[in-house]
């Protein structure tokens, strides 16, 4: 008998032990669609429906501008008045309110006196960047009052005037559904190929698998196959829903996407295997699993920028295959990046994948022995 | 067989030993419950900032004036800017295409000249659109940038600058705009949600895969009682952790913890309630490890990332999915969490959510104690 015989037989198996559990395999293809769906619409940086809370002691024209521009903002749902600063604070205490802004009584004299007028804005540090963003929009709305209320105070200076390449109207939909195909794609792939060995030990097949006439890496080799195929089917699943539920465009080649699945399915069969060696049993297996893809989900990119990381985590985020197949997956859907331009991110990708599978081979043999 | 007879407690007793047990005998257990929450504090507190540092900006200057080669140094010395410089657009676009730069800024030509004669010029900024949240943040630092340059420069020169309605920000609870103030409060809520839902995942799972599950069932104690026998070694560990969890945020990375540990204890307890019956719901109801773990992590750990208000804003989703949120336990967690680390003890916002959260834990409580009772009949 061939080693390929051998490993198609043992690959065939795999596959039934997955594929024959309707429950299993119900989760497999339900359980991705719904996380790319809920997950990919639900996240958006965008601060919008705001509620703002005002203190108004000033009955003059400037405060009348400013908040009937404030109440037409299209970020602001709501605009309540408060009796006092106090009241003020206790309303962002019980997250009434995200912003509470204190107009001064003598705001419109200073407007008069052609002086710059001032208002407080009262945010809550508890929802910082929330916060933050909020307090740019009432900057800007400031400022186009400003103008409006006194127009030769516009004086020409210096402007950044913006263009956003491959995604002109900054669509956060853009960034997270190409992105979700490798989240979803890691923890689908791992959580199958954790299981493939500490299955064996858990129930006590373990020795048998052992006692196969087949050399340790036939027997690895079929239980790839699995987890391979599932990471393939699915992130072929997302390459072809993604357009069609949403408005992001793919303007890649779906050779180089394929190929990309492939490799980075192979690298995270490989993590999950050398893992599965290593466990006792299911819960070690699937808890290792988990240990291992939260930070490398966290340091990917997906998460917050590599850039502002410190400069040793940056370095750790190099060898990440997440990050390297978050790069192609945006690069293909928006930027369309060339093949040759891919090459760099899909052979580390590869060489994850050759040491994790050499390190679940070594343990395997230092386990059998 | 009555509440008060003393063999029940025995027996209770005995199943929560077993438990404890199979807890401590188990290596990833501890892996969970103290390595993952080290881990995850360090990630949220080190790695995850959700502002933008050091971004690797390419800068071409077409002017090579005085004023372009200042304000590039300008650049060069802040923090949200890494800057390299570039011939032309043409040079850095492949970077820009490779993610290795996320925007290019061209300083045009008669831009010191524009800027003496009060002429209006246009600094051009072209982004990875690919990166949202980036080029939003590398937009507004460059406005702020050029708009603060600009500013000093007029004061040299003698134009006059003043706005005319100014807004003064201040920020409460968090004056120094820490973003790890939000984040490390969450990531507890995050290690909470792990422990509940996808350690007590796998218990009953086991018990019905492993077929030991009849064994148990036979044993003589009610149903109610067995499930909280399972339950206990579980709720001790994650309260355990969550203590872990403080301990780190508050030395380790010098969160202010203004509210009392009465009120964290309660708030800790009400969540871990939720979630610990939502495990069990989904490990009684699957039988199955693998389906069980899939199902913890898709109804248990990513909506309490995602969902609850942790890092991105539940006002400014799709309908749909605000009325979704309403059943994500961790929804009711987040603002009391960070309430009690940043303000103090806001009992009129702490209240409400323990009370929804014991709820919760209820009404899971209720559906085990029958999913189990179904399938003995």
């Amino acid at each position: 008998m061939s080693w390929w015989t051998r490993v198609k037989a043992m690959a065939l198996k795999e596959l039934k032990v997955v594929l024959l559990d309707r429950r299993v395999l119900t989760t497999l293809v339900i359980s991705p669609i719904v996380q790319l769906i809920l997950f990919g619409f639900a996240t958006t940086l965008e601060v919008r429906n705001i509620d703002i809370g005002v203190v108004n002691r000033d009955n003059g024209v400037a405060s009348e501008q400013f908040l009937s521009a404030l109440a037409g903002s299209r970020n602001v749902r709501d605009i309540a008045f408060y009796p006092s600063e106090a009241a003020l604070r206790e309303g962002i205490e019980q997250r009434e309110i995200l912003a509470g802004l204190v107009i001064p009584p003598d705001l419109s004299a200073q407007y008069a006196r052609r002086e710059t007028a001032e208002m407080g804005l009262l945010l809550d540090g508890r929802r910082i960047n929330a916060a933050q963003i909020v307090a740019g929009y009432l900057a800007d709305i400031a400022n186009d009052t400003g103008t409006m209320l006194r127009p030769e105070s516009a004086h020409p200076e210096p402007e950044v005037v913006a263009r956003h390449w491959w995604n002109p109207n900054l669509e956060y939909r853009w960034f997270t559904l190409p992105g979700m195909i490798t989240l979803i794609t890691t923890v689908i792939v791992l959580s199958v190929s954790v299981q493939a060995i500490a299955r064996e030990r858990e129930f006590g097949t373990y020795d048998e698998l052992m006692a196969l006439p087949m050399r340790h890496w036939e027997i690895l080799l079929g239980k790839c196959v699995p987890a391979f195929c599932v990471g393939l089917f699915n992130g072929g699943l997302y390459v072809l829903i993604i357009p069609l539920v949403s408005d992001v465009p793919f303007n890649g080649s779906l050779l180089v996407m394929l190929a990309a699945i492939a490799s980075f399915s192979l690298a995270i069969t490989g993590i999950g295997l050398a893992i599965s060696t290593v466990s006792q049993n299911q819960q070690q297996a699937f808890l290792g699993g988990f240990l291992v893809i939260v930070p490398m989900m966290l340091l990917s990119g997906y998460a917050s920028p590599v850039d502002g990381m410190p400069q040793w985590l940056q370095l750790v985020s190099r060898i990440d295959p997440l990050s390297h197949m978050l790069t192609i997956c945006h690069g293909l859907f928006l930027k369309g990046l060339p093949p040759a331009l891919a090459w760099p991110h899909i052979w580390p990708m590869l060489s994850v994948a050759l040491i994790a599978l050499g390190a679940a081979l070594g343990l395997l043999r230092l386990r059998s022995d | 067989m009555s509440a008060g007879d003393p063999l029940l407690w025995r027996r209770a007793a005995a199943i929560r030993r077993k438990e404890w047990a199979q807890v401590w005998l188990d290596p990833s257990t501890f892996g969970l419950v103290v390595l993952m929450p080290l881990i995850l504090m360090f990630l949220f507190g080190s790695a995850v900032t959700l502002d933008v540092h050091g971004t690797r900006t390419g800068v071409v200057d077409q002017d090579h004036t005085r004023a372009s080669r200042e304000f590039i140094a300008t650049l060069s010395r802040n923090s949200y800017f890494t800057v390299e410089e570039g011939p032309s657009v043409a040079a850095l676009e492949q970077g820009l295409r490779t993610g290795d730069v996320r925007g290019i800024v061209v300083i045009p030509d008669g831009f010191e000249t524009g800027l003496a004669r009060l002429q209006p010029i246009d600094v051009q900024l072209i982004t990875d659109g690919s990166q949202v949240n980036t080029a939003t943040f590398l937009t507004g630092h460059l406005r702020g940038a050029l708009k603060e340059w600009v500013e000093a420069e007029a004061g040299e020169l003698d134009i006059p600058v003043t706005p005319v309605l100014k807004i003064l920000p201040r920020y409460t609870y968090n004056p120094g705009l820490e973003s790890r103030f939000m984040l490390v409060p969450g990531a507890i809520g995050i290690v909470m949600a792990m422990i509940g839902s996808l350690l007590t995942a796998l218990i009953m799972a086991r018990e019905y895969e492993r077929g030991t599950m009849e064994g148990l069932l036979a044993t003589p104690i009610a149903i109610p009682a067995l499930v909280l026998s399972k339950l206990i070694p579980y709720y001790v560990l994650g309260l355990a952790s969550t203590a872990l969890c403080v301990v780190v945020a508050v030395f380790g990375y010098g969160l202010p913890f203004h509210g009392s540990v009465l009120a964290l204890f309660l708030i800790a307890s009400a969540f871990l309630a939720a979630v610990l019956g939502q495990g069990l719901l989904i490990s009684a109801g699957t039988k199955n490890q693998f389906v069980s773990t899939q199902f913890a992590l898709l109804s248990g750990f990513l909506p309490s990332l995602l969902l609850s208000g942790f890092l991105f804003e539940i006002d400014s989703m799709p309908t749909a999915i605000q009325w979704l949120t309403y059943i994500v336990p961790a929804r009711y967690l987040i603002p009391s969490l960070q309430s009690v680390f940043l303000v103090g003890d806001v009992w009129q916002l702490f209240l409400p959510n323990i009370a929804i959260l014991l709820l919760f834990g209820a009404f899971f409580f209720l559906r085990v104690t029958r999913a189990i009772t179904r399938r003995i009949a």
